[in-house]
């Protein structure tokens, strides 16, 4: 869908319009509708399955990406507004090591179980580690309570966000 | 059964294994159910009741073909075998179940009435939304107790009792003629919930090659493909059903989702459709956990000594019957609690409302129980003024004790061992009192079966063989649905067989390429599959034996790590043996059947039963907790949760059920409520579903038991289910034990606002 002459975001016609950006370090140019959101773009015309619906309302947090390095909601999100923005998602690619890092641990504590939060809940993760504080478990609790888990009950997940702060500074 | 050794050296049993999906999943490898695609594919969108009862007298879809993209509406006359008949007690009543497409009556808001299929989401949901149903609404009952009276409506022509079961141990009325008798009547609610997995229900269809509808879907049992069979007036070998890793089931993903839906779809158009119901659409329509109404009568000496009880039961079972009957089996069997009792009458009655169905969901009717008899025994504790913990102790009952049933409990009875172990835990470092909160402590005993009650005659198959290069294929149609199933199956696979555990691949969750191994329900498929694969793994290692003696010559053998030693200085790799097997033209290969204990139909007349279920998995919970005086807001300050697992094949996977059932168990407990008004959902929106999230649930302190008595493989238990039912009684007994002055909610959830009534009602005083 990404033709040649739509590298720019122009404007065509109706609704419709080219909105370029970059997914996990690909540049895309997606044709979309202004309503559409970055959830079904992702998922119906990238093939970005990794990124779940669960609610649509940005109840659940099984969607969030990282936009410019922010986690969002992408079922609230307008596709048109992350014009040249940075998509990344687990499956990015991973220069400094932390979406390893976080996968590795997440598995060694089986803080997953169905795995459908999972995604969304490590982009969470990957953004709350980055900014490099310590925080306590029940500061990760609120960090995370965007993320509704319905398997895990949240122990295990605490338990492997704890040890990746613990271990982060030390590899970066 | 034949018995097998555990080798210290390779054993994987018991040990925290890093289960491979889970890396998948993390790394978000897994393609669910909902992210499959297909070349041409079209989109299917359900027309829902809008009314809770009414007829319909006309169904007019030109609207739909008015929308551009929209390919065919498919109705009731479009559907071959229109109407589902299931046996849901499994004692012979055929009972109608719900129509795939509803062309005459309506019972519940959001009973499908037809589907559109169309080029996109969008124009599916903009042609469904374009089909005009005309209906005359008629008068509805939305509670049990209305629904049983003379003149309520009719749910059903034969009336709206689904079923009645009937427990029945000594001679309560004779007993409790007796003078002195200490007595209490109390009763306690429960309301809808939801499972609320976070993957919503879909999946895709198509016809295949061959002519075969394929189903690839969440679910949780793969056998539906013969009731898509039926459905089609197929033989049943042109329905297939894969079930890739599902996003969570806890029983919503047992009675059939969008499987009839995606199947008529493909069939009737020849082209893949896929289907996913919006969180809005699984919120308002698919079945829920049953309300109930327990009122439970007991009798006691004063010195606390408990001589009868009676419970009666009254469950929601909602506009069709699907598995209530089963649900409402599984509450009258535990409906007095793991306690030894003489005298006990017990009826549970399945009750048709126009609310929207109910059906299985973890803890299937005995998790209501325990929120009854954990209580009951509280209360009747204060009333004679003794320490409710001793008069547990007094009554637990013990291995080889007569149930409620008249069964004998032939397995390990670990109530006292898991009970002390949760005071001990309570005890130590004693929440500090903030004097502007009130705190409590409660704790909740409880016994839940696994496996199916007996007359369904369980069983469960496996193909597992060798390769060439010494690996190992599992083939077990399991659905995987997150706890770990497929994975604890590999482990038992390689335990048997000495072998790394990379070394075996499970194939699973396929009706066509997998043994079938029956649904992942009932906390039944370790026992089940984990048996039948201990069966295939023993068959296949003798195999394996028989020709290392052939070719070799030798008796006796070591394994390590799939090296067969011989003391003569021998080392045997497992390729060589099957280059050695095929030389022999000896197939490293086995298919074999596990079949559960069997046992009679229940006598439902006597109320008696030889056996209902295989077994019983036993633990206690406890909580402490902080009520705020003021608003009625409660705080769970500590949790600890411990249950007898038999063995824990996977110490990581056993405590994460813990930790999971105890989470949507306070969720039970606190604040979840799927709200009906008339039959109307108004809590349609996930927003609303108030379910916990990791800010307000503390850290779980889980203590796991082994009493090396189970019926699973290993002797290991079922966990799955036990894990969720203590966790609202003990919160129950913590609010009250915090409140003081005999001040209790008797229904769930216990919201802030009910506490906050409670505790007005007496300051007003
Ligand atoms: S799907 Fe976006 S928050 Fe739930
Ligand atoms: S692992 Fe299933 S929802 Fe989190």
């Amino acid at each position: 869908m990404a033709d040649s002459e739509m590298n720019e975001d122009v404007q065509v016609g109706g609704d419709m319009m080219h909105v370029p950006f970059r997914v996990n370090d690909e540049q895309v140019v997606c044709h979309i509708a202004g309503h559409e959101t970055l959830l079904a773009v992702l998922r119906d015309q990238l093939g970005v399955t990794e990124v779940k619906y669960g609610c649509g309302e940005g109840a659940c947090g099984a969607c969030v990406v990282l936009v410019d390095g922010k986690a969002m909601a992408s079922c609230l999100t307008l596709c048109a507004s992350v014009e040249n923005a940075d998509i990344m998602t687990v499956k990015a690619p991973d220069p400094s090591g932390l979406w390893a890092l976080l996968q590795d641990r997440f598995a060694a504590h089986e803080a997953a179980q169905c795995g459908f939060c999972s995604p969304g809940l490590l982009a969470s993760c990957f953004a709350l580690i980055q900014r490099g504080e310590k925080l306590t478990r029940q500061q990760i609790r609120e960090a995370l309570s965007g993320h509704i888990c319905r398997c895990t009950g949240y122990h295990h997940i605490v338990d492997a966000v704890e040890e990746v702060m613990a271990l982060w500074p030390v590899m970066s | 059964m034949a018995s097998y050794v555990l080798s210290p050296k390779t054993s994987v049993i018991g040990k925290e294994v890093i289960r491979e999906d889970v890396r998948k999943k993390v790394a978000g490898q897994v393609l669910y159910s909902g992210d499959w695609v297909m070349p041409g594919m079209l989109y299917a969108k359900l027309v829902r009741a809008m009314y809770p009862h009414a007829k319909i007298k006309k169904i007019d879809s030109r609207g739909a073909y008015q929308v551009a993209g929209v390919v065919r509406v498919i109705e009731a006359k479009d559907v071959p075998v229109n109407q589902f008949y299931d046996d849901p007690s499994g004692l012979g009543e055929k009972i109608a179940q719900h129509k795939v497409f509803q062309d005459d009556e309506v019972r519940y808001v959001g009973e499908p009435i037809c589907l559109v299929v169309a080029k996109t989401p969008e124009a599916a949901e903009k042609g469904a939304e374009a089909i005009w149903v005309d209906y005359d609404v008629l008068p509805s009952v939305h509670d049990p107790l209305e629904a049983l009276k003379e003149d309520a409506p009719l749910v059903h022509p034969n009336g709206n009792t689904v079923v009645e079961w009937n427990v029945h141990k000594g001679d309560v009325d004779a007993v409790i003629a007796e003078p002195g008798l200490v007595h209490i009547q109390r009763t306690y609610r429960t309301q809808f919930v939801d499972h609320l997995y976070l993957e919503p229900e879909s999946g895709v269809g198509w016809v295949d090659n061959d002519g075969i509808v394929t189903l690839r879907c969440a679910t949780q049992v793969l056998e539906h493909y013969r009731d898509i069979a039926r459905m089609l007036n197929l033989p049943e070998n042109r329905v297939r059903v894969i079930c890739p890793y599902v996003g969570g089931g806890f029983g919503g993903k047992e009675d059939m989702t969008v499987e009839p839906y995606l199947a008529i779809a493909a069939w009737i158009t020849q082209k893949p459709v896929k289907m996913v119901w919006s969180r809005q659409e699984s919120l308002s329509a698919r079945p829920k956990r049953h309300p109930f109404i327990m009122t439970y009568d007991v009798w006691a000496k004063p010195h606390g000594e408990l001589v009868a009880m009676k419970v009666d039961i009254i469950g929601d079972a909602g506009a069709y019957a699907m598995l209530s009957p089963r649900v409402l089996f599984a509450a009258a069997v535990v409906a007095t609690g793991p306690y030894r009792i003489d005298h006990v009458d017990v009826k549970s009655h399945a009750v048709y409302t126009h609310n929207v169905p109910t059906s299985a969901f973890r803890g299937f009717g005995a998790m209501q129980m325990a929120f009854g008899y954990e209580q009951i025994m509280e209360e009747i504790a204060q009333e004679l003024g003794i320490d409710a913990v001793e008069l547990r102790r007094r009554h637990f009952i013990r291995k080889g004790d007569r149930l409620a049933t008249g069964e004998i409990q032939d397995t390990a009875v670990w109530l006292n061992e898991t009970m002390d172990n949760v005071l001990a835990e309570l005890a130590k470092n004693p929440v500090p009192a903030d004097s502007s909160k009130r705190i409590g402590r409660g704790i909740a005993c409880t016994m839940q079966p696994y496996g199916r009650t007996v007359w369904f005659h369980d069983q469960a198959s496996c193909w597992l063989n060798l390769e060439s290069d010494g690996s190992v294929i599992l083939r077990i149609g399991v659905p995987d649905i997150g706890g770990g199933q497929a994975a604890s199956l590999c482990q038992i696979a390689a335990e048997i067989l000495h072998v790394p555990l990379e070394d075996v691949r499970p194939y699973y969750g396929d009706s066509a390429l997998t043994p079938l191994a029956g649904g992942t329900f009932a906390t039944r498929q370790l026992y089940m599959s984990g048996n039948a694969v201990v069966q295939a793994a023993l068959e296949l290692q003798e195999k394996i034996d028989h020709v290392l003696t052939m070719t070799w010559g030798e008796q006796q053998w070591q394994w390590q790590d799939g090296i067969a030693h011989s003391a003569s200085g021998l080392s045997i790799s497992l390729p060589a043996i099957y280059e050695a097997a095929s030389a022999l033209h000896y197939p490293l290969s086995v298919h074999t059947t596990f079949h559960a204990q069997v046992g009679e139909g229940y006598d439902n007349r006597q109320g008696r039963a030889h056996k209902t279920f295989p077994d019983f998995t036993f633990g206690c919970h406890g909580a402490v907790v902080e009520v705020d005086e003021d608003t009625g807001m409660v705080k769970v300050l500590r949790y600890v949760a411990s249950h007898d697992v038999g063995v824990a094949i996977n110490p990581l996977s056993v405590e994460g059920q813990i930790h999971g059932g105890v989470v949507q168990g306070l969720g039970y407990a606190l604040s979840e409520e799927v709200v009906y008004q008339e039959g109307q959902c108004v809590t349609t929106l996930f927003s609303q579903y108030m379910v916990p999230t990791a800010e307000e649930m503390p850290d779980i302190t889980a203590i796991i038991l082994e009493s090396h008595e189970g019926k699973g493989p290993f002797h290991a238990r079922g966990i799955g289910e036990p894990a969720i039912s203590p966790v609202a009684p003990a919160i129950a007994n913590a609010i009250a034990d915090a409140l003081g002055s005999r001040l209790r909610v008797r229904s769930l959830p216990i919201t802030a606002e009910k506490i906050w009534r409670e505790l007005s009602s007496t300051s007003s005083m």
